[in-house]
């Protein structure tokens, strides 16, 4: 029996090619965005997963109570509180403290790499806690002077040669012997290590100094009953007291487990859960939406298959045997989707992972091969179950005079069609926000100058003025100025500060940028008040930002001029000489804070260049030619400013574009719905069209009569798409705190664009049956 | 073989019924070829659907083969049906996909036959039909004369005791007409009872007993010398 349905069910495919192509296509695409979900949504949960003692490993991670009532959060702990927790707490298996990302410049014989990220400087702790599989020596290979590479950036180093007992220089100052190779580890982690270094390789660590807090600070634990957490988070007040003393009401310790690490903000590369469960949904919905299509196609051409189902009926089929082949059917065709999918997911992987930066892998492992059979079985339940039920429960007598009408399924289709409707249009919206914001983010005034400038990273100090001198001949160069970091960064230092004048600290911090008196009118900056601080190595007086008059409720810029602050960065009092408008020194999703900008050379680590506008790509080979004079043998590392300040939106635009992506799914699939349907409309209505345009409808009229009801349901979809975006994106966009806000024009062009496909979708089939010759199309009744 | 008590089928709508059958009482015999005649929506179809279990009656007892059916269960009446009785429709209702050989071997398939005795059996119908060259024809290939022998065919390889025919010359020439008719005829002497509906004299005149319906009641029960 199988063999003769499985014959039939490939003939009916051959015989309905459009309405098989339409049904594939749809669920193909729809499986694809599934799995791409299931794949997005596997990659975030299984971070860090691979580690065997995952649910007992811990981050100590601080916060900063200001006495403004401000609590800032920070992923680090200091260096002492590890051997603490391993001294005095018996629950604690194991605690280590380590660096991530230390900035170092790597030499492999004459080779330079300066390194940024993926350099760690642990102890043999670290790997008590985390799993690494080892290639060459052990844990214990790491001593003093010496480094564990992973195999790729051994390869990088050393290429093809054998890494182990080679030698490395570390910032001049140490030699380093490889004597460990341990294998990549996933893409699935937070710790993103290519190097490991003994924490002495920094000369100024200070391993017993409780405020040695950093941003690349980690100190993690290993419990030996995960579920002592809430006591250790409630012994830690005590430790920080007895560490600080009364300083000890600044800092707050808080435990967190593993599973948690990835999902909060503080860590770098981070991605919110509710966002991830956002996405799950809309990966659902796209499943769903493809489902209600195949359902809607089906139950349409179902009155098709009435005469089949009365024949069979008659000639003693049962209704489970029926539905047996109507499920069947759908099983195939769900089946050869798949197929489909997956080849598609296999092709555009790659492109998707480059287009939304992402590391998705497409490992199968169990928990995929569960995801696709389950999602294989869903979907042929939820799609064919309905349509299967429905035609086998045809009554044989009626099927076979062909007087069957059903009518309960015209308003089911319409139901699935403007729920249909809705899921494409809130992506729509749902991308145009996105993407809007994040053009938002890469276009709105900063407050400064970002274009044409060229920042380039000093490789060590004290040859500025060499810079300066020979860099000031070109006439392409029209200003420079020495820094710490550029005007906006993703990060900024800063302090408590108290006026001179005053006996006690003021509660709220202020934030340094420290760059020379060039700094502004390199940027741009704009004086409201008094002047720029006169150029010095040291820091002698500042400019505060309007941030810092609203703090003090100041109206009047002048107001504030002339008055000394105590920083813990100068000896003396700081005069403040002027007042700059406010810009933007964190990025966009962060307030403009109360800061300053003033002097210090010790501090500079980049020069900022303003180039003339010509002839951008011309200069940078001479500025370099000139820079490997001043700096011989050391790294020439250059970005241009816009181009850095667009990273710090990359999660966004990321985002951004897999909702494009989700959202063009949806408009897909939803487009070859309503081709099906109307398809179908135009073949069951020939013989009416005919009558009609025998009686003189125009193409017009008839286009009317096929598009008012498709029409009506895109606006349906409509109304009930607006009130669930805007909720949706409302909570979305509240998460920064510069934004777009929700303009009725987005709505307008989600809106637009739905009634635009669907007339362009109804115009094509309906053009198609009204420029049939009635003649014919009534000839054959 | 076949005893109707009294069957009636109506429709409710609102207060009023519709009448399609009233008071039918009658009784066929085993190895009898009964015309069922009479004008249009005289209730002709419903009573032959009635007769072979694809419709059910409102009220009255019907007995088949000693079996009372309303009492039996949806089950055991497929049964009933997938053994004893073999349908004939008008527009032949050929599945379209299916080749002849294919649609011959449907309801064998619903009846569990093996593979091999399914293969016999088709191969027999197809002999006695002279149709063996068209076996793997799409019936919009053939004739509707020709989709009509695949019709009865059909009904046959099932081996029913009894075969319903519902106007199974109303869509074919007079030629084509008497060629099946003259089956039929055949089929009843090989012990095979057959109920037809018709309109026409002459198709009715090939059985020996005709019951005339008007307005679902029996008017007239004749028995009738057949035509050989």
């Amino acid at each position: 029996m199988f063999g003769n349905f499985l014959t039939l069910i490939f003939r009916q495919f051959a015989r309905q090619k459009v309405y098989t192509f339409l049904h594939l296509a749809g669920l193909a695409v729809g499986i694809a965005g599934g799995i791409l979900t299931f794949l997005f949504i596997r990659y975030h949960y299984t971070t860090d997963r691979h580690h065997q003692k995952f649910d007992r490993i811990f981050r100590v991670v601080t916060d900063l109570r200001l006495d403004d009532g401000s609590v800032e959060a920070y992923p680090e702990a200091m260096p002492p509180l590890a051997p603490l927790l391993r001294r005095q707490f018996p629950q604690v298996e194991e605690a280590t403290f380590f660096v991530t990302n230390q900035d170092v410049t790597v030499r492999q014989g004459d080779r330079v790499f300066p390194e940024h990220t993926g350099v760690f400087l642990v102890d043999s702790s670290y790997f008590k806690i985390f799993d690494y599989q080892w290639k060459q020596g052990t844990p214990a290979s790491l001593q003093k002077n010496t480094a564990i590479l992973t195999e790729r950036w051994a390869k990088k180093y050393f290429g093809d040669r054998n890494p182990m007992g080679q030698r490395l220089d570390i910032d001049k100052e140490t030699s380093v012997l490889v004597t460990g190779i341990i294998a990549d580890p996933p893409p699935t982690t937070d710790l993103k290590a290519g190097m490991f270094l003994p924490l002495d390789v920094i000369p100024t660590f200070e391993k017993d100094n409780w405020w040695y807090l950093n941003s690349t600070n980690r100190v993690y634990a290993t419990l030996k009953d995960p579920t002592k957490e809430a006591q250790m988070e409630q012994a830690m007040p005590k430790v920080i007291r007895k560490a600080l003393g009364a300083d000890a009401r600044y800092i707050q310790l808080h435990w967190q487990p593993l599973r948690d690490v990835h999902f909060d903000p503080r860590t770098p590369g981070s991605i919110r859960r509710m966002l991830v469960h956002t996405l799950a949904w809309v990966g659902l919905f796209l499943v769903l939406t493809a489902c209600m299509n195949f359902i809607n196609l089906t139950t349409a051409q179902s009155l098709r298959r009435v005469k089949e189902v009365g024949i069979r009926k008659s000639l003693g089929s049962s209704r489970r045997q029926l539905l047996t082949q109507f499920l069947l059917e759908t099983a195939v065709l769900v089946g050869i989707a798949f197929l489909l999918a997956l080849f598609l997911v296999e092709v555009l992987l790659p492109y998707l992972n480059q287009w939304t930066q992402s590391q998705l892998s497409w490992q199968l492992d169990t928990s995929l091969t569960f995801f696709l059979l389950l999602l294989a079985g869903t979907i042929t339940g939820l799609a064919g179950a309905y349509p299967a039920y429905l035609q086998a429960s045809f009554a044989p007598i009626a099927a076979l005079k062909g007087t069957l009408r059903s009518h309960r399924t015209l308003s089911l289709r319409q139901v699935l069609t403007v729920t249909q409707f809705v899921v494409c249009q809130v992506l729509i919206t749902g991308a145009i926000v996105m993407v809007c914001q994040t053009r938002y983010f890469e276009q709105a005034d900063l407050g400064f100058k970002k274009d044409n400038i060229l920042l380039i990273n000093l490789p060590e100090k004290g040859k500025e003025h060499v810079v300066r001198q020979a860099l000031e001949t070109y006439p392409e160069i029209q200003a420079l100025t020495f820094q710490f970091r550029p005007p906006s960064s993703t990060k900024i230092n800063g302090g408590t500060f108290k006026f001179a004048d005053k006996a006690s600290f003021e509660t709220f911090a202020l934030r340094e940028k420290i760059a020379d008196a060039a700094f502004i009118p390199t940027y741009g900056l704009q004086l409201v008040a008094g002047r720029n601080i006169i150029p010095s190595d040291t820091l002698r007086e500042i400019v505060v930002n309007e941030a810092f008059l609203r703090k003090l409720h100041l109206k009047d810029p002048n107001q504030i001029l002339g008055r000394k602050l105590d920083y813990y960065l100068a000896h003396s009092s700081l005069p403040i000489v002027g007042v700059v408008k406010d810009f933007h020194h964190l990025s966009l999703h962060k307030a403009i804070e109360p800061c300053f900008i003033g002097s210090q050379a010790s501090l500079y680590q980049q020069v900022g260049i303003k180039l003339a506008v010509d002839d951008l790509e011309e200069t940078l080979p001479r500025i370099r030619t000139v820079w490997e004079k001043i700096y011989p043998q050391q790294p020439f590392e250059y970005q241009w400013l816009d181009q850095q300040l667009a990273q710090s939106y990359q999660a966004e635009g990321s985002l951004a574009n897999l909702i494009v992506l989700f959202a063009g799914v949806a408009v897909w699939i939803c487009g070859l719905g309503l081709f099906g349907l109307i398809r179908f409309m135009a073949e069951t209505r020939t013989k009416e069209i005919g009558i009609r345009k025998v009686l003189g409808a125009s193409e017009g009229q008839i286009l009317y009569l096929f598009g008012k009801s498709f029409v009506i349901m895109a606006a349906l979809g409509f109304v009930v798409a607006v009130p669930i975006a805007t909720v949706l994106m409302q909570s979305w966009l509240e998460q920064f705190t510069y934004r777009i806000s929700l303009h009725w024009l987005y709505f307008g062009g989600t809106l637009l664009s739905t009634l635009a496909l669907t007339l362009a979708v109804i115009a094509y089939q309906s053009i198609r049956a009204a420029r049939t010759n009635p003649v014919y199309s009534l000839k054959a009744e | 073989m076949i005893s109707l008590q009294d069957i009636e089928r109506y429709y409710q709508n609102g207060f009023t019924k519709t009448y399609i059958l009233r008071h039918v009482t009658t009784e066929i015999k085993e190895g009898e070829f009964v015309s069922i005649m009479g004008p249009s929506g005289a209730g002709k179809s419903t009573l032959l659907n009635i007769i072979g279990l694809l419709d059910q009656p409102t009220s009255g007892e019907y007995t088949f083969l000693d079996q009372p059916v309303q009492r039996l269960s949806e089950k055991k009446r497929s049964e009933l049906y997938k053994a004893y009785i073999g349908f004939v429709f008008q527009a032949y209702h050929l599945i379209d996909e299916l080749t002849v050989y294919e649609n011959l071997e449907t309801p064998l398939l619903y009846k569990n036959v093996p593979s091999s005795e399914r293969k016999s059996r088709i191969a027999d119908i197809l002999d006695r039909f002279n149709m063996v060259a068209k076996k793997d024809l799409f019936p919009n290939q053939l004739s509707g004369g020709q989709q009509q022998l695949v019709g009865i065919a059909r009904a046959l390889v099932g081996q029913p005791k009894i075969i319903l025919a519902d106007e199974p010359t109303g869509n074919l020439q007079s030629a084509q007409a008497e060629e099946i008719m003259q089956i039929f005829k055949q089929l009843n002497q090989e012990g095979i009872t057959i109920i037809q509906v018709t309109h026409s004299e002459k198709n009715a005149a090939y059985g020996n007993r005709i019951l005339h319906l008007n307005d679902g009641k029996i008017v007239e029960d004749l028995r009738v010398e057949s035509i050989a």
